[in-house]
């Protein structure tokens, strides 16, 4: 409960940020619309193509959600990262994650420190994890105890270190950047850890006409700056004003339909997740589809959430929840062809119409 | 405090709370209805219209949802309603198809009331249909892109108080559901069940009015349709001819019954009706068609034959009397020769037995007045000519000898002499005399006054009176043939009722239950007294009774199994009058065959007449 919030007759916490009127909350829409416009041209003034991928990150930002990038290096990955941060006046870190990493080197250490009188004391160092937008580098370089350091940040957005635990300034987003192809030596990330990323985010190769821009802009003698577009209590404002759109019972029954749909032993699974799924996606994956939803209904205009934003998070949401049986595997089967399954499975059942 | 800026945004009524798209909000055109009130300067704080708006939102909702609903019930019913006509036409189509191949009766009635049974169970199926805020909203959605705005916004409505973000939300539901025309959600469309109740309907209407193709009938039923369309044939000529005549004498009742003959032919050449309909159809004919011929043409007191007998005599003793005047006269002229030969022919005359002998005889009489020296100025023959004509009943031709006086008599008014006014007005009183208590006896009358008229001298009262007369007559002979004709058309109808009573229906096994003849199980196969004994072989609901056989010298009759006289509140399966024809004829073969006892073939006769004129005591269904 932060300083202004109050509680409701049934002990709800109610936010300060809570929209009373209609034209206050067409006017939070409008700015909302306004600032991700504003950031979008930002980006794009570093980062060429990738539309969606800078779109499914900000969403990502806007409901303080992290990120895991997948894509072979060189791609932008990192820039676009730090584009973000720079148009977004936030505090901004990078690990690079290599085997010899140990957690402390994330979240910090106590140091001996002497002060000027002589006096002896551990004094907290903070890490790197003590930023804003955390890019998490390579993620899968490093070994799982490691990995399981960003465990506690990432899901508590606090830090324990020597048995007191700091909290962690909001925002607090890791994007996290994987090479899908180098696969000697790495540590594929354990469920618990993919699970607290909101979005897995596949950074395709660029167009040809894309590289050429690529080109144009990497080459010459002018180097394009993102300017600082919001502030970091802008960017929470609006967290909390994304937050507020409703959803009604249906699309929220698609939502909870399609994460029971990528469980192979439910009754709605479909044929492909029977057979080459073993875990499904966990209520985080519903969270993580009504959250981003919120964001898309908003950016198209919309006050309400609909099945087809649902439908747009789902592959981004959903991908990396979902656990391959050996067959899977084997077959080299594409969650996302799973997913896809899944979404037309859940809306044929869903489909609701009268008979004329 | 801040007043209430409502701009262009749109809103909700503040009376009516009706949902007002910006579009009609006041000063966004200056065409804006006066259906929205300017809500600027009210002095209402902006939380209270908020608060009004929110709790106006779910009824503005709710009426618009009701529009939407009320056009998928409509569509409901519609679609229903084909549904419903395509199974129950197509089940029909087949019930019909098969009823009809196996001869099998059914009532007419029931196909359509059937069909508005499954449209009515279709309209009332429509109207419980459940269609609840949500379904319809998330149809509305769909089908109109809303992305979910409605849905979400019939979610909302049922929660009560909204927030900042909800409300935005309702408002902008209301909004896209003001532009949204039910007709558009919902077009009105041809279904597949609406093409499938149409083909059904159409196949329905069809198997009812087309005949049955011979490739499906049996060679009893083909030979039955031949046999009707040798009855259609004869009937055809008749049914043309009465309404020939019909439309001559403007009769209307003529010319329905001529158009319902000339259908039932068309139907009986067409294969569309049955024997049992035939007959039904020909009965009704035979009995609206004598009703017509009463009418027109009652029967005479006095025949056709009667009157030209008299006609016949009344000429041959004029002309014998004309023959014996002019011999005197050859006589006093001093023309022996000619003397003989006009007594010969008095003589004729008098023995002549018919009236072409003596229309020969006149034209002989003729001659010799002429070689007299006598001019003969009236047409002669007029009574000769009358009995021809009116012993063959054409009393169009009668008249038209009559009209050759009246003609003669006008133009010869003050030529004639006293005796030949004296001769002609005797001879009209004959013809007067002889047309009384005849078809046309309205002539009498008027030939009398002409008669009289003659024998004061004045020809000219007399031609006047002729032509009075030939006009009555005229008329008359115009009803009398249109009531021969309907009389004909009567006979060809009983004419073919009888040739297809005669006639052994395809659907043997169903008869009469009145009589209460049944099975025979144990009397020979002798095929004279099944004719005999049973025309038919009946069913009946009653109940199976054996009766023995009587004891007689040669031994017992085999005893025979009955279907007994049906119980009150049974109804046989076949009206009586089908089946009369048939035992009629068998019982009159029986009597003139002497196998019945003459004491009782009174009674026989009797209960058979009772029976066909309708007033017979067995309580049988009557014929409609």
């Amino acid at each position: 409960m932060k300083r202004g919030d109050t509680t409701d007759k049934g002990g709800a916490i109610v936010s300060e940020a809570a929209i009373t009127s209609r034209e206050e909350a067409e006017q939070q829409a409008a700015r909302f619309r306004r600032l991700v416009a504003d950031l979008k041209t930002e980006v794009g003034r570093v980062i060429v193509g990738m539309e969606p991928v800078v779109e499914n990150t900000l969403i990502a930002l806007l409901v303080n959600g992290h990120v895991l990038l997948e894509g072979v290096p060189g791609l932008g990955k990192t820039l676009l990262v730090r584009t973000l941060s720079e148009a977004l006046d936030l505090k901004f870190s990078r690990i690079q994650f290599t085997p010899d990493l140990m957690p402390a080197d994330i979240t910090g250490t106590m140091v001996l420190w002497e002060k000027p009188s002589g006096e002896r004391e551990f004094h907290f160092q903070p890490g790197p994890i003590f930023a804003n937008v955390v890019l998490a580098d390579e993620i899968n370089r490093a070994t799982p105890k490691t990995q399981s350091a960003l465990l506690e940040a990432m899901q508590e957005h606090s830090v324990t270190v020597a048995g007191e635990s700091r909290a962690l300034e909001e925002p607090f987003l890791v994007f996290a950047t994987q090479n899908p192809i180098e696969m000697e030596g790495t540590y594929p990330l354990p469920e618990a850890q993919l699970d607290r990323f909101l979005f897995k985010i596949k950074v395709d190769f660029p167009s040809l006409g894309e590289l050429h821009e690529i080109m144009n802009r990497t080459t010459g003698h002018l180097v394009p700056r993102a300017r600082k577009v919001a502030t970091r209590e802008e960017i929470l404002a609006l967290t909390q004003v994304a937050r507020q759109i409703p959803v009604s019972e249906q699309v929220q029954d698609f939502a909870l339909r399609l994460v029971l749909a990528t469980h192979p032993d439910h009754d709605d699974a479909p044929a492909g997740v029977r057979n080459f799924v073993r875990y499904g996606a966990s209520p985080r994956g519903g969270q993580a589809l009504v959250l981003s939803g919120k964001v898309r209904a908003l950016l198209n205009e919309r006050f309400n959430v609909a099945i087809e934003d649902l439908k747009e998070s789902a592959l981004p949401s959903l991908r990396h929840r979902l656990v391959l049986n050996f067959e899977g595997r084997a077959e080299g089967i594409d969650p996302d062809a799973l997913i896809a399954e899944a979404v037309q499975s859940v809306e044929d059942k869903m489909e609701q119409d009268v008979p004329v | 405090m801040t007043k209430v800026e409502a701009g262009a945004a749109g809103g909700f009524h503040r009376l009516t709370g009706d949902y007002i798209p910006p579009a009609l909000r006041p000063g966004a055109s200056p065409n804006a209805s006066g259906r929205c009130k300017r809500e600027e300067g009210l002095g209402m704080p902006a939380e209270a219209v908020a608060q009004g708006a929110a709790m106006a939102a779910p009824q503005s909702l709710q009426r618009g949802l009701r529009r939407l609903r009320r056009r998928v019930r409509a569509l409901l019913v519609f679609r229903l309603s084909s549904l419903g006509l395509a199974l129950a036409g197509g089940a029909g189509a087949f019930a019909v198809l098969w009823l009809r191949l196996l001869g099998r009766w059914y009532p007419l009635w029931l196909p359509p009331a059937a069909l508005g049974a499954v449209l009515l169970v279709a309209v009332l199926a429509a109207a419980l249909w459940a269609l609840p805020d949500r379904t319809v909203a998330a149809s509305a959605d769909r089908r109109l892109g809303l992305r979910n705005r409605l849905g979400t916004a019939v979610h909302l409505a049922r929660r009560g108080r909204p927030a900042g973000m909800e409300q935005a939300m309702l408002h902008d539901a209301l909004r896209h559901l003001s532009r949204v025309r039910a007709s558009t959600a919902y077009p009105l469309r041809a279904y597949s069940s609406t093409r499938a109740a149409a083909l059904c309907l159409a196949a329905l209407i069809l198997i009812q009015v087309l005949p049955i193709p011979p490739l499906f009938l049996s060679p009893q039923e083909r030979e039955e349709r031949a046999a009707l369309r040798l009855e259609a044939a004869k009937i055809v000529p008749v049914a043309k001819k009465l309404e020939q005549q019909a439309k001559k004498e403007r009769n209307a009742e003529g010319q329905r019954l001529a158009r319902r003959l000339e259908r039932l032919a068309l139907q009986l050449q067409r294969g569309q009706t049955d024997r049992k309909k035939a007959l039904l159809g020909l009965k009704a004919l035979e009995k609206d068609l004598a009703a017509l011929e009463k009418n027109l043409a009652p029967p005479p007191m006095k025949t056709a034959a009667q009157a030209a007998e008299e006609l016949r005599r009344a000429a041959s003793k004029d002309l014998s009397s004309k023959a014996r005047q002019l011999a005197d006269q050859a006589e006093k002229r001093g023309q022996q020769a000619l003397q003989r030969r006009l007594g010969e022919l008095a003589k004729k005359a008098e023995e002549a037995q018919s009236a072409t002998q003596l229309n020969t005889l006149e034209s002989q009489l003729a001659q010799m007045a002429k070689e007299l020296g006598i001019s003969v100025q009236l047409p002669p023959g007029m009574l000769a000519g009358m009995s021809e004509a009116v012993a063959a009943e054409d009393w169009e031709k009668a008249l038209e000898a009559l009209a050759q006086q009246q003609e003669a008599l006008s133009k010869l008014a003050g030529q004639l002499s006293e005796e030949q006014l004296q001769r002609l007005a005797e001879e009209l009183k004959q013809l007067a005399e002889a047309l009384k208590e005849t078809d046309i006896s309205e002539l009498s009358e008027r030939l009398g006054e002409a008669c009289q008229a003659l024998k004061q001298g004045d020809a000219e009262k007399a031609a006047e009176c002729l032509a009075g007369a030939l006009k009555e007559g005229n008329l008359k002979a115009a009803r009398l043939a249109l009531g021969r004709c309907a009389g004909a058309a009567g006979a060809c109808c009983t004419a073919a009722s009888r040739s297809l009573t005669g006639c052994q229906s395809a659907s043997a096994g169903v008869g009469s239950g009145a009589g209460g003849t049944g099975r025979q199980e144990s009397i020979p196969p002798n095929a004279e007294a099944t004719r005999l004994y049973a025309p038919r072989t009946t069913e009946t609901e009653g109940t199976l009774e054996r009766v023995p056989g009587a004891v007689r010298p040669q031994g017992p009759m085999p005893a025979i199994t009955e279907r007994g006289a049906p119980t009150p509140g049974d109804r046989s399966r076949v009206p009586y009058y089908e089946v009369l024809p048939g035992y009629s004829r068998a019982a009159e073969e029986a009597l003139s065959r002497e196998e019945v006892p003459p004491a009782y073939r009174s009674t026989v006769r009797d209960y058979f007449n009772a029976l066909q004129s309708g007033s017979g005591h067995p309580a049988g269904p009557e014929r409609p």
